[in-house]
């Protein structure tokens, strides 16, 4: 994996703006209706595959023939320390969308400390353009409906590819309406200043995101699943606070295959040998059977 | 009979005290060589990195690669990145796949560690998992951005330790190869698994002879 470019999982371009929370509600409800009608499909993490392919192509070519260009026309005439305090601002104005989830996931410290922190950098950080409240060990978390649904138990739902907004599942899509409600601009209501800073908020969080978006075009032998993948493990980590819990690791290792559909179960004909306890592999996907390695020759390359 | 019951219970407690000391004892052991494997690798990446804008892609290449072979379980990855396609494959395709495999790994290492602006690596855990692998968690900070981590899982192999997974911010790099690698044998089979595989070695290169 390389050095950082995952760092923020897979990128999200964020906007806000009536237009925005009329388009999500209707493509909630839309797909809303379309896992529903899927049938049996409740088990697979990626039913509407076909659908979201499309947006996906449509989704890069957008991103390729509209963002890309002035992306770089952005990063071109703004200097790096002012990017970076553009994207400060756009974080803390964004921040109660953290704090409420806080409250409603139970983390009354976490709320508590991420309260303080906004605060201070509401003032100290002179509107949010400084984190301050970083270096005084008040330390920003990520939190947002998605992950309280999941919280609460609610399971996470076909995956999705949103058109103009990026990888999504189901259970998220409320988080796409809250975070425009829980955001300062919402409530500035003069949109001749929150329309100018929607338009900078999508271009800047795009800039952020080409590191990410360059490993996934450099690396990627499929960028549909990769981004996918990428996208539900990171969720899943965020759900545990950002931390790899142990009891998990085996199967965050291999995770039981994300496309059922695209490949039919393939039943284990391999000659696999069993080796002595101390050589056996501890991670294991649906193909290995347990306690059953299949060890090749020693690497070399 | 109180003192005897009162020595009984010292007893326990001491055995129990001397099994969890023991226990320490011997995951401080185990973990211990699997740290210094990560290490040693993370201080190459180091080295390529501050080196890196003078000796190119093709100079950092030549550096990691003994890290990268020395410090992977390279053959084993490549194993379970085909999954179940592994078994069907013949002798050479599996040589095929584990050289090409190889250079891909090391051509991105060299293509993402291009350059050093004060990053560092940092170990900030290390425990014994599953059936005697080891964790080795670490994280990533540059001045500037917000840290990784990086947790590698390391398997014994011979009388070393290899890295078979490496997992950055939560994501499994094995698990995403993985489920690319059997889409594609599914959808276009194994010889154009093999061509694209190449074909990405070939754009790390020259996309970054220059850097």
């Amino acid at each position: 994996m390389s050095r950082g470019a995952m760092a923020d999982g897979v990128p999200r371009l964020r906007r806000q703006g009536w237009r925005r929370l009329a388009l999500c509600g209707c493509l909630t409800l839309l797909v809303v209706g379309c896992a529903t009608t899927g049938g049996g499909a409740g088990h697979r993490v990626d039913p509407l595959e076909p659908m979201n392919r499309r947006f996906y192509a449509f989704n890069s070519a957008t991103d390729r023939l509209i963002m890309t260009p002035v992306t770089h026309m952005y990063t071109a005439v703004t200097p790096r320390p002012l990017r970076a305090s553009l994207t400060h601002f756009f974080r803390n104005v964004a921040y109660p969308d953290v704090i409420v989830n806080d409250f409603l996931q139970g983390r009354l410290r976490q709320g508590v400390s991420d309260i303080g922190r906004f605060l201070m950098n509401s003032t100290v950080g002179v509107f949010g353009l400084f984190d301050v409240a970083s270096h005084v060990g008040l330390k920003a978390h990520t939190e947002d409906a998605g992950l309280t649904l999941a919280h609460w138990g609610v399971g996470r739902g076909p995956y999705l590819v949103l058109p103009f907004i990026g990888p999504d599942t189901l259970r998220n899509t409320p988080s796409l309406i809250m975070g425009v409600v829980t955001n300062v601009l919402f409530y500035v209501g003069n949109s001749a200043l929150t329309l100018p800073l929607t338009v900078f908020d999508v271009i800047n969080s795009r800039a952020n995101a080409s590191s990410s978006l360059r490993y996934v075009r450099e690396n990627a032998v499929d960028q549909y699943i990769f981004t996918r993948d990428a996208y539900l493990q990171h969720r899943d980590y965020l759900l545990h606070g950002g931390h790899l819990p142990l009891k998990a690791v085996e199967q965050m290792m291999l995770p039981p295959q994300a496309t059922p559909s695209a490949h039919a179960p393939d039943p284990p004909p391999f000659a696999a040998r069993r080796l002595p306890q101390k050589h056996r592999r501890s991670v294991r996907g649906p193909w290995l059977a347990k306690g059953v390695v299949v060890r090749p020759p020693a690497p070399g390359g | 009979m109180e003192w005897h019951k009162r020595r009984g219970r010292l007893a326990a407690w001491a055995w129990t005290v001397s099994l969890c000391l023991v226990a320490v004892v011997a995951e401080a052991t185990n973990v211990a060589p699997a740290v210094a494997v990560i290490a040693r690798f993370q201080n190459t990446l180091l080295t390529a990195m501050k080196k890196g804008p003078q000796i190119g892609f093709h100079g950092r290449y030549r550096i990691l690669a003994p890290a990268v072979r020395e410090s992977h379980n390279l053959a084993y990855i490549a194993q379970i990145t085909v999954g179940p396609y592994w078994p069907r494959l013949s002798p050479t395709q599996h040589a095929a796949f584990i050289k090409v495999f190889t250079r891909l790994t090391v051509a991105t290492y060299a293509a993402q560690f291009k350059s050093y602006s004060g990053e560092q690596f940092k170990e900030t855990a290390a425990h014994a998992v599953g059936r005697g692998d080891v964790l080795v968690e670490t994280k990533l900070v540059a001045h500037g951005h917000k840290e990784a981590t990086l947790d590698y899982l390391l398997a014994p192999s011979g009388a070393d330790w290899k890295i078979v997974n490496i997992v950055a911010n939560g994501v499994s790099d094995l698990a995403l190869k993985r489920a690319q690698y059997t889409a594609i044998i599914h959808r276009k089979g194994f010889p154009a698994l093999l061509d694209l595989l190449r074909s990405k070695v070939a754009q790390l290169s020259h996309a970054r002879k220059a850097a």
